[in-house]
């Protein structure tokens, strides 16, 4: 496999930043509620995580070891700003459901920490790869999640019914401790089907 | 990284800037747009309450303007929307505002011209913990006061006690279930519809 493909395939699998690092789970657990708000999150962090790595693997050269987090913070926090405005400015309603997490990205750990583990380490090319990576993997578990969550809890998969007539959804699951539940069997199942050999 | 001979004070300095004036240019640029969307976000509840549906974002800002008399108070604020159906009075609907437990609760109540029963009622804005305090604008639980009578029958002014309790708690038909997970919010929320309501008794002394 050529390095860049590595770069990007090692965050959305062997590497996942939600069950391998265990990153970003207050959002995954809050946000997946509905399919579409966890797509939306997924896009929120893909895209500033692939905005950051690349304002930061530029800076690279100038930045004193002392000062990179705040300058780090400084991009991150700019472009979480920046999505949130545009999503209230042209996809109102989706930003009213997803509230306060899209501004919470800010704090994503996934965010800083493949700032400092990767762009700030690598030219922009491979860092804008590992950031698309990292967002991508954090996407598709919380779209994951959100399938399973939507459709049993809500009986729907983006506001379509799929459950069949008369079956009873399982609340449990639309509530935040059966996020928790589901995302620990998540966990487990991926960690399983990630060691076999 | 750290052998850079650029002072970090000056690469600190130039990123804040660049930041700023991003932010800024998004900011002045956007700000019209958003101010429409929370403008059109009223119109809708105020659309909603009134039980009209399938209108586009123009069509119910005229449908407002046209149907729906705005009455202010003194300080020049609403007090309260008559909404004329067929140049009868079809429903009145009253804006809410109380304090919940992270900030304020905005909201509108709807009542019957008559003054005495509840069609529904809407939170349009609030700060509340998504998941717990965030559910009072959750429509299961706002569908809870649909249709609910306030005063007795008759032409009594005297207000029945219509409460909001601990969630699992509701006794008879005017104690409504709160939210659990959310007492201070709940509270508050009871605050709010009970001040609103009081408004609206004061009203029925003389009728829109």
């Amino acid at each position: 496999m050529s390095r860049h493909l590595s770069t990007l395939v090692t965050p959305i699998w062997k590497e996942n930043p939600i069950f391998f690092h265990v990153l970003g789970i207050c959002s995954a657990l809050a946000v997946t509620t509905r399919v579409s708000n966890a797509l939306v999150m997924g896009a929120a962090v893909t895209v500033t995580a692939m905005a950051t790595a690349i304002c930061v693997s530029l800076l690279r050269p100038v930045v004193h070891r002392a000062v990179r987090l705040v300058v780090e913070m400084l991009v991150i926090a700019t472009f979480v700003i920046l999505f949130d405005v545009m999503l209230k400015a042209f996809w109102y309603d989706m930003s009213r459901q997803l509230g306060p997490y899209v501004g919470l990205i800010v704090t994503n750990c996934i965010l800083l920490g493949r700032a400092e583990a990767f762009a700030l380490k690598n030219p922009v090319f491979p860092s804008l790869l590992d950031g698309l990576g990292s967002g991508l993997g954090y996407s598709w578990v919380l779209v994951t999640v959100a399938v399973f969550r939507e459709a049993l809890g809500a009986g729907t998969l983006l506001g379509f019914p799929v459950l069949p007539e008369g079956a009873q959804p399982a609340q449990a699951l639309f509530l935040p401790p059966g996020a928790f539940f589901l995302m620990g069997i998540l966990v487990w199942v991926l960690s399983a089907v990630r060691r076999r050999p | 990284m750290s052998e850079s001979r650029v002072p970090p004070a000056v690469v600190v300095g130039a990123v804040v800037l660049a930041c700023g004036a991003l932010l800024l240019g998004a900011h002045l640029g956007l700000a019209a747009r958003i101010e429409r969307n929370v403008r059109l976000a009223q119109v809708r509840v105020l659309v909603e309450l009134v039980g009209v549906t399938g209108l586009s974002d123009a069509g119910m800002e005229r449908f407002v303007a046209d149907n729906l008399r705005e009455e202010k108070d003194g300080a020049g604020r609403v007090r309260r929307w008559i909404y004329l159906r067929e140049s009868a009075v079809g429903a009145v609907l009253y804006p809410m505002e109380g304090k919940g437990l992270w900030g304020p609760i905005h909201g509108v109540l709807a009542v019957s011209p008559e003054l005495d029963t509840i069609l529904g009622l809407r939170v349009t804005r609030h700060e509340e913990t998504p998941g717990l305090g965030a559910e009072i604008e959750a429509a299961w639980f706002l569908r809870r006061f649909d249709g609910l009578r306030f005063v007795e029958e008759g032409d009594s002014c005297d207000p029945l006690e219509l409460r909001v309790v601990k969630a699992g708690t509701a006794r008879g038909p005017l104690e409504i279930d709160g939210v659990s997970g959310a007492t201070e919010t709940v509270r508050g929320f009871d605050a709010m519809l009970t001040k609103t309501l009081h408004q609206v008794l004061r009203d029925r002394g003389g009728r829109p």
